[in-house]
């Protein structure tokens, strides 16, 4: 608070005195930090102004070129190692690391190999030895044979199941909860008639199935139709 | 200021001619020191050689005219003075032989430099500091308000009216002391 009627002493500072300096203009003002001004052509009141001014301009002293040697030696590390190192794209790599990248690449190669040659031989897609490897190892199904494709005829005897008719050819799977490695491949010239105990099949509640003999000695497997009165029919006739 | 050639001067350090990298450095680095001896006074030599390996590691990749390499390198000069800075108050008690060691280069300087500079460098860190800084950038970097409001992060017209009134406040100062260089 300040004003007439107001105690000198209910203030606790002074106001400090103004210099008495004149108010200076923009334009003079602009004038003086202009580059390449001289004191000479500022404004009377603004020379000291200008003077200061010009002091920061002055050429450089011998302390403030000193550093030039040290600058120059890092100048030159970095020009060393812009021209002669190796230029790396990436973060360096020791040995160990490099030899644990090719252990790891290895093993994932060897294990995507596996997957794939165990998947061909699920499928029956591998060539024959290989197939019967597969087969013998992982208990992949067995490798197609020309003779098992081929029916023996009606009077063969040879009573192939059904289940394994539909699995030893290239390409099918077998049913679900059937395991491949319980059927083996018949003997060559395989007694006919003859059960193998494992290749025993339980009934299936489904429609029974009838062997048709066909001209091409192949087994055509029909679903029976129930006798109907037109069967009974034809029966009589 | 290099001048008309300073497309070839720094085309010639970038391919790591001597001459040339000393050529530039002998014409920034009183600029460089001088300024930091207002904005970062206790470390001014330090801070202007890690401006330097700074714009050494970047020089490959500036390109730009005259004006734009001193923006450059007053930049580069403001942030390591700012990055000394926080590492000053996070430590700010020095080990005693450094600090004498400090009083002896800062006496020997100014033992050597021109008294006149070294006195108008005293002057202008006597203001705020955003009117000193404005002003050793408009004065001694060379930089036009635009270049100096893009460096400070402020607007054209705060630059102006800070560095104008730290000229008020010189002449005040100057009048009220009675003081010429």
């Amino acid at each position: 608070m300040s004003g007439p009627g107001v105690p000198e002493d209910d203030m606790h500072f002074r106001w400090q005195p103004k210099a008495d300096v004149p108010p200076f203009g923009d334009a003079a003002l602009d004038a003086v930090l202009a580059p390449g001004q001289a004191p000479d052509h500022a404004d009377g009141a603004l020379r000291p102004v200008a003077e200061v001014l010009a002091a920061l301009r002055t050429p450089p002293s011998r302390n403030e070129l000193a550093g030039l040697d040290r600058a120059l030696a890092e100048f030159r590390t970095a020009d060393r190692g812009r021209t002669t190192a190796p230029r790396r794209h990436g973060p360096a790599r020791p040995a160990y690391r490099r030899a644990r990248l090719f252990a790891q690449l290895g093993a994932a190669a060897i294990i995507s190999l596996l997957g794939v040659f165990g998947g061909a031989g699920y499928a029956g897609a591998l060539p024959g030895a290989l197939q019967g490897f597969a087969h013998r190892v992982i208990a992949a199904p067995a490798p197609a044979r020309p003779a098992a494709r081929t029916s023996h005829g009606p009077g063969s005897g040879h009573s192939r199941p059904a289940a394994e008719q539909a699995t030893s050819g290239p390409g099918s799977s077998p049913p679900p909860g059937h395991r491949a490695g319980r059927f083996r491949p018949h003997p060559p010239g395989g007694p006919a008639g003859h059960h193998h105990p494992r290749h025993h099949v339980p009934k299936s509640k489904g429609p029974k199935l009838k062997k048709t003999p066909k001209p091409g000695g192949r087994v055509s497997m029909a679903p029976l139709k129930r006798p109907g009165r037109l069967d009974g029919a034809i029966d009589t006739l | 200021v290099v001048g008309d050639y300073f497309g070839t001067v720094i085309a010639a350090a970038q391919a790591g001619d001597e001459a040339a990298f000393a050529e530039l450095w002998r014409d920034a680095n009183p600029a460089i020191l001088r300024y930091l001896r207002v904005i970062a006074p206790n470390a001014a030599e330090d801070v202007a050689a890690e401006t330097w390996v700074t714009v050494i590691r970047g020089l490959g990749a500036f390109s730009g005219d005259e004006h734009s390499w001193r923006a450059w390198l007053f930049t580069i000069a403001r942030s390591r003075a700012i990055d000394e800075g926080r590492r000053q108050r996070r430590r700010p008690v020095r080990p005693l032989e450094e600090a004498a060691e400090a009083v002896t280069t800062d006496a020997a300087d100014i033992a050597i430099t021109n008294l006149e500079t070294e006195r108008a460098l005293r002057l202008i860190a006597a203001l705020p500091p955003l009117q000193a800084e404005a002003i050793m950038l408009r004065v001694v970097a060379g930089l036009d308000t635009q270049a100096v409001a893009e460096m400070l992060g402020r607007s054209p017209g705060a630059v102006r009216v800070a560095a104008h009134r730290g000229l008020r406040r010189l002449a005040a100062m100057l009048a009220e002391a009675g003081v010429t260089l």
